[in-house]
């Protein structure tokens, strides 16, 4: 445990009066520090944006470089001075101007043509295809992540929470037949509530809970007093520090960028949860693309930029890998009311910590297409298998059902 | 039905008279598991009444209040009116809250959960209300034909894409789940048995909303199910499922699981699945000598199980609360878990110590806050609030037979008692406070 | 719902209490506005006049002793703030020896003003108010008891003679009170309180009712109105730096309806409104001066010519539960809407016309859709009468029926044909979707108008039908005006409207009317109570019993079956323009 982490954590003790309770160390300080001191060296974090609706990956990432592109969106194209270039065949959206910065300090991975076989253009069917992992399975019963934490739960319970960010319905991604993953909106939600009277009963009350669960018991009531001891804990760290997070970093006033910030709260104050899912909705864009999406691209780059530069002045940057996904990509070919219509193959985007970034995959041939789509070459499952075996540290085949070879950027 | 001799081993009756006396205690294991929650006066005329009346009126059906039935009423037609699901769930947690039939209720819940179908595809409320009626009409009977009732289930049919299980093109959803979840459970079929299981439910479909064989979408060659061979259709299948020794065993997993322990044994396992067996699959007598064994009121099975948001929320309610702000609730619910009409899928919720994350125990913690403390989600009984001029030692006991079995002791009962004494306020924000202290407890959470 | 119910009781309670009990008459004499008391300057004034005709008739109403008695009121005065302020009344009847209601008439009965200036260095707004009692005696006896009261204080309120006779009080934070003879003169200002106690013996042609805006809003409204508020816009205007109203809108349907009305506010030098309340019934207007003149071209899109205007169409059907009726230049309002709407809204129409080119190829909306219609516009609604079900939805809509204008009959009749047609299919899907009825194309001849409707395939059976139940979509084009309903019934309703169309589209001398709003509580309340199932549901939901519910139901019915029909107009006057709330009791 870092030493200001400590002395804030024994601050916290003390104000509860715990911290005289004697020679042997109470059950509540000895879980709350492990659970502190796990929290800090061990969990590492994965944060999933998710781009309801389908990413235009063409006109996210620009195959400047390749003449069919102009042929293909005469309308909607994004003109050749205005790309940020990469190289002299790709370049990011005039309004990814934070992700290329990221790109450059060799932080941000581009994953190019992921997608699956015999790709499925309605948003449901594909959406489920992306959070189960199962294409064959027409009703998947739960998502990748929810299964991941399965695994998780019956061998580490204390690092098996996720949470779902600012959606009303959790996404099948978490959904798992034996876990509940929590879906919150406000930082609120993972606070106690203070209800009506007396301040002092309530203050009594607090101290009188923290005191009895401090007691080792066995079984279930033992279970429930340590999961117990670290939601109130973990409440109590949130809301002192929600009180005292600082960051100089100035987040976009948008909605993906408010979520993040909550995100980075949460790590801040060391939140069990080491999963989160986050959305940002809006990419269907089947008609006037251009403004639409150019305003997407810069919440998605404003927000994700704040976020890694918040997650660098809290140090935790090491702890995050952050990806995004979307259920499929879109036609090559604009279609007549200046938008694009549902596709296939497309790109994401990971923050990686480990220094794998850059571009990975090769860019699917905007000539030879199947059905006027791209194809891929990364399959999906190959991401999902990068974040679990080499991140999470969960076998990724158990949870996909089939071992898939993990991709570099990891 | 014959007269069978009583269950004698694990299932043996415990007799009363000589090996247990009959307490606060016996009685509040016995509502607490069998209910959702309980008022004093039910605890009352539990001790009162001895165990066997007790058993009996649990398991036979008592006229419901004219106010029950009005509320109940009002709030079934205008579900179906909105066609709102929130508007259902209302109305299904109002009766587990209400009823005089607690036990009905919960075993309609057992059903539904075994039987997870969710409104996130059905779309309607009238099929939900239906099936609901379905298990609520054999939730103490016949699991046969609730088995037979449910594979034409329009909601069910729905759910598991029925109307897409044609003869060319069979869907194995419906004969999956009646096989792994529904009768059976892992390991005791084959991919071949759901496979030709299938083709026998090809054709039942829905139209019109109401359950239809279509003859022409039906296979009617041969097909090969647990090693049986035959033309069967659906009903050959569901009993054919039935027939098998692991259908009583699956059933009395479930059984022990929701009213006994949370890891039976074996033999206990097998000891339920002969009674059922014995009963003819019939869930009343089965739950009769559950609840007069011995291993039912076994010390290491007494508040041993995990709350479900439902037994925590709806059993407080039931217990406390005069009125009910049911939106709220509702809204709680789905945040805690357990959404009824919505589970996360047709595997239902698995319970007991996956109830609980950091964020379900802050909101768990918090509902006790709010109902103890505030108006917010309900108002307290009058029977619970009006002991205000109490020393702080009766009210402590009161609660504590109320909300925890009577069984506050030790250094629980020492913290309860000064949290009273010290607690600031009018007698009825002290009150307020102890009643909010024992159910942020997580010895609250068990039962 | 339930919100809506209670604010709707809650407002009809409020208005209830005022216009109930004994039918006296006023027994004020008015001598004319307080305001020209007042020193020049204000932003804004608040007057009040006949205050003690309205307590009184409060005081022995009805609805006030049946609250009284009520549960409702037992358990709202067992809330603490509740207690504290029952101890005060208390306190106060005690010292001065009369009861509430008759302090209330007493001293704040016949006229008082309140003052509103422009804050001085910063700081909080100055204020004056000025009360004049009917009686100087019982001003003195008010000084009689007040004053050893003021010595109780100590030194938080120092008491002292005035020259001109009186008292003058003033607290430790600078609060100050002057009564005299018939006046009671409060303010915070030295400075203010000066000037008004000189505006009270001396002329007052030097006082607030000088100014233009005073004078304006008094030539235009009139003075003798219960409660008058006067804001001084210029004023306003000046100390924001900027215009009251903003150059261009950010919401169209605001534009549309209230843009030529917000026009007359931002060069209006003043903005009025005033409460009249009567023993039945009481009407809220408020206005802003300007002419139509003064317009430029943009703006006169909303407003009509008073030369020859285009009155909004009345509509007339039997059972009406409301109707909202305007008359526009929706072309030019359209192609101006880059002067009139701020740039930000102006991508959501390009992407409307893209999305209409999806529906009607080819066309472009301003140049071959709007010249179509005149722009008068009504929508109505009634009942709906469900003929056409066997049973009834459980939840009971209104019916709506929209009638457009064409100025081109054949032509706007087609297009909006095939507007419904869509929607007809749209519908059908999502039927299917969710299980229901579809619905057929069907046609009739009712008083030799050919109708559209759609018919469901099977007649839907049942008592707790789904909300979509509700609807069965019908249009007619009608000499120049088309019908698009939820109802056939209703369609049918508009078409008799049409056909006996009597002369009630004309301007009563000197106004007209630019927006016609109506809603009949009657038919609210028999709307409610058609729902009283899901109502008491609802309340069930919340914690009440049916019984409970039951009462306030039938309590919230019989207020609203009293009440007369409720208006709220936008009304065009030669040199101003108002707003019009109006309503009544039987």
């Amino acid at each position: 445990m870092p030493s200001s982490t400590r002395r804030e954590f024994l601050q916290l003790l003390g104000s509860a009066g715990l911290i005289s309770l004697g020679a042997i160390p109470p059950r509540f300080l000895v879980t709350a520090a492990e659970a502190a001191g796990v929290a800090a060296r061990d969990k590492r974090v994965l944060v999933l944006i998710q781009l309801a609706g389908g990413n235009d990956g063409l006109n996210t990432l620009i195959p400047h470089g390749d003449p069919a592109y102009e042929k293909a969106r005469p309308g909607i194209g994004i003109p050749k001075p205005q790309v940020l270039r990469l190289n002299d065949q790709v370049g990011l959206h005039p309004n990814l101007t934070g992700l290329r910065e990221l790109y450059e300090e060799g932080k941000l991975a581009i994953l190019q043509g992921v997608g699956y076989p015999n790709p499925d253009r309605s948003h449901f069917r594909s959406m489920d295809i992306w959070q189960s992992a199962q294409p064959l399975n027409d009703n998947p019963r739960d998502g990748w992540l929810g299964r991941a934490s399965e695994w998780q739960f019956d061998r580490q319970p204390a690092l098996a929470e996720a949470l779902s960010l600012g959606s009303d319905k959790l996404p099948l991604a978490f959904v798992s037949t034996r876990v509940n993953v929590p879906s919150l909106h406000r930082l609120e939600d993972f606070q106690l509530v203070d209800g009506q009277g007396p301040t002092a009963n309530r203050d009594r009350i607090r101290t009188t809970i923290k005191k009895l669960v401090a007691d080792p018991a066995s079984g279930e009531l033992d279970f429930l007093r340590r999961a117990t001891t670290t939601a109130l804990t973990s409440a109590e760290r949130l809301k002192s520090l929600s009180a005292t997070y600082r960051t100089t970093v100035n987040y976009p006033s948008t909605g993906l960028a408010s979520r993040l910030k909550l995100v980075a709260q949460m790590l801040t104050a060391d939140l069990p949860a080491r999963m989160f899912v986050v959305s940002l909705d809006g990419f269907d864009t089947h008609s006037q693309q251009q403004p639409g999406h150019a305003a997407l691209m810069a919440e998605l780059s404003g927000a994700i930029r704040a976020f890694e530069q918040d997650l660098a002045e809290h140090k935790l940057s090491d702890r995050v890998v952050l990806a995004t996904y979307s259920e499929f990509g879109r036609r090559v070919a604009e279609n007549g009311s200046l938008g694009t219509d549902h596709g296939a193959a497309s790109m994401l985007f990971a923050l990686t910590p480990t220094g794998k970034g850059g571009l990975h995959g090769t860019y699917p041939s905007l000539t030879d297409l199947t059905d006027g789509d791209l194809k891929f070459n990364i399959d999906f499952r190959s991401v999902y298998a990068t974040i679990l075996d080499k991140w999470l540290e969960i076998p990724s085949a158990e949870v996909i059902g089939e071992a898939f070879q993990p991709t570099g950027f990891i | 039905m014959p007269n069978l001799e009583p269950p004698a081993g694990l299932l043996a009756p415990l007799d009363f008279t000589s090996d247990r006396t009959w307490t606060a205690r016996e009685a509040a294991h016995l509502l607490g598991r069998s209910q959702f929650g309980y008022t004093s006066a039910e605890l009352d005329l539990a001790i009162q009444s001895g165990p066997a009346e007790t058993i009996e009126r649990l398991l036979n059906t008592q006229p419901e209040p004219i106010e029950f039935q009005q509320a109940e009423l009002a709030l079934r037609k205008t579900a179906l009116a909105t066609g709102e699901i929130t508007d259902l769930k209302i109305w299904w947690l109002y009766r587990m809250w209400a009823t005089a039939n607690p036990l009905a209720e919960k075993m309609s819940l057992l059903w539904h959960n075994h039987f997870a179908t969710s409104f996130d595809k059905v779309r309607s409320v009238a099929q939900m209300l239906n099936q609901n009626a379905l298990i609520r009409k054999h939730a103490l009977g016949h699991f046969q034909q609730l088995l037979h009732g449910m594979s034409r289930d329009t909601a069910m049919l729905v759910w598991l894409d029925g109307n897409a299980n044609r003869k060319r093109h069979p869907n194995e959803n419906f004969a999956r789940e009646i096989m792994e979840l529904f009768a059976l459970g892992v390991g005791n079929y084959t991919e071949k048995d759901i496979q030709e299981a299938a083709r026998a439910f090809s054709g039942w479909h829905v139209r019109e909303g109401v359950f239809w064989f279509n003859q022409s979408q039906h296979d009617e060659t041969e097909k090969t199910v647990f090693g049986k061979v035959g033309n069967f259709d659906g009903a050959a299948i569901v009993d054919l499922c039935l027939s098998q020794p692991a259908c009583p065993r699956f059933l009395a997993m479930k059984l022990l699981k929701t009213f006994v322990c949370s890891e039976p044994k074996q033999e206990l396992i097998e000891a339920v699945a002969t009674r059922i067996r014995l009963h003819d699959f019939v869930m009343l007598p089965v739950l009769r000598e559950l609840f007069s064994s011995q291993v039912f009121y076994d010390g290491a099975n007494r508040r041993s199980l995990i709350k479900s948001p439902l037994d925590l929320v709806v059993g407080s309610l039931r217990a406390l609360a005069a009125t009910v702000k049911w939106p709220s609730i509702t809204k709680l619910l789905a945040n805690l878990g357990q959404d009824v009409f919505e589970p996360p899928s047709v595997k239902g919720w698995e319970g007991g110590r996956l109830w609980i994350n950091s964020s379900s125990i802050l909101l768990r913690t918090n509902f006790a806050t709010e109902l103890a403390s505030t108006e917010q989600l309900a108002s307290l009984r009058g029977s619970v609030t009006d002991v205000a001029s109490e020393t702080s030692d009766s009210i402590v006991a009161g609660l504590g037979r109320l909300l925890m079995g009577d069984l506050v002791e030790g250094e629980l009962h020492a913290s309860l008692v000064a949290l009273h004494q010290l607690a600031e306020g009018n007698s009825l924000q002290k009150l307020r406070a102890t009643i909010q202290l024992i159910l942020s407890l997580p010895e609250y959470q068990l039962y | 719902m339930s919100r809506c119910l209670s604010s709707i009781l809650f407002l009809t309670v409020v208005l209830g209490l005022m216009c109930q009990g004994d039918a006296r008459a006023a027994d004020t004499v008015s001598e004319g506005s307080l305001v020209d008391r007042l020193p020049t300057g204000a932003v804004a004034t608040a007057e009040v006049s006949g205050l003690a005709s309205i307590i009184e008739r409060i005081e022995t109403s009805e609805t006030l002793k049946g609250y009284l008695n009520s549960p409702l009121y037992q358990e709202a005065i067992k809330t603490d703030p509740a207690r504290k302020a029952l101890a005060g009344k208390a306190i106060l009847e005690a010292q001065l020896g009369m009861d509430l209601w008759t302090i209330a008439k007493t001293y704040l009965g016949d006229r008082l003003v309140l003052g509103v200036y422009p804050p001085v260095d910063g700081h909080q707004p100055e204020g004056v108010l000025v009360i004049r009692v009917k009686n100087a005696a019982d001003l003195s006896k008010l000084l009689e008891k007040l004053t050893p009261l003021a010595a109780f204080a100590g030194d938080a309120v120092s008491i002292s003679d005035r020259a001109g006779g009186g008292k003058a009080f003033k607290s430790k934070d600078g609060n100050q009170v002057v009564i005299t003879d018939r006046w009671i003169v409060a303010s915070k200002s030295s400075e203010l309180l000066s000037q008004t106690l000189t505006n009270l013996t001396t002329s007052r042609d030097s006082g607030l009712g000088s100014e233009v805006s005073w004078k304006l809003m008094a030539q235009q409204l009139g003075t003798q109105h219960t409660v008058q508020i006067c804001v001084n816009l210029t004023k306003v205007s000046q100390l924001l730096g900027k215009r009251v109203v903003p150059e261009k809108l950010d919401n169209p349907v605001v534009s549309l309806l209230y843009g030529g009305l917000l026009e007359y506010a931002a060069k209006s030098p003043y903005l009025g409104m005033t409460v009249d309340i009567s023993d039945s019934g009481y009407s809220i207007q408020s206005a802003v001066a300007g002419k139509v003149s003064d317009l430029d071209d943009a703006h006169r899109a909303m407003v009509l010519d008073p030369a020859q205007p285009l009155l909004p169409m009345t509509m007339e059907v039997p059972e009406r539960l409301g109707v909202f009726s305007f008359s526009r230049n929706i072309l030019k309002w359209y192609k101006a809407r880059e002067q009139l709407l701020e740039p930000k809204l102006q991508p959501e129409f390009d992407k409307f016309e893209t999305g209409l080119a999806t529906f009607l190829p080819g066309k472009d909306f301003a140049e071959d859709v709007l010249p179509f219609l005149t722009g008068r516009v009504a929508f109505v609604s009634a009942p709906q009468d469900y003929s056409y079900l066997d049973g009834k939805p459980g939840v009971q809509l209104p019916a709506f029926g929209l009638v457009i204008e064409l100025a081109k009959p054949t032509e706007g009749a087609d297009i909006l044909n095939v507007v419904a047609q869509t929607i007809l299919t749209i519908s059908n899907l999502e039927a299917a979707k969710q299980k229901r009825q579809l619905w057929v194309q069907s046609s009739e001849s009712y008083h030799d108008v050919q109708v559209n409707f759609a018919r469901y395939l099977q007649r839907p059976k049942g008592d707790q039908l789904a909300t979509a139940y509700n609807f069965q979509p019908a249009s007619a084009l009608i000499d120049n005006r088309f019908i698009l309903s939820s109802s056939l019934g209703l369609c049918r309703q508009l078409i008799d409207a049409q056909q006996n169309k009597r002369p009630v589209e004309s301007a009563t001398a000197g106004s007209i009317p630019n927006i016609v709003q109506e809603l009949s509580p009657v038919v609210a309340a028999r709307l409610l109570e058609a729902n009283a199932a899901v109502i008491h549901a609802k309340s069930i939901q919340n914690g009440k019993t049916a019984e409970q519910s039951a009462r306030e139901l039938e309590a919230v019915c019989t207020l609203l079956r009293r009440m007369t029909a409720i208006h709220f107009d936008t009304v065009q006057y030669a040199d101003h323009m108002r707003l019009e709330l109006s309503g009544g009791w039987k």
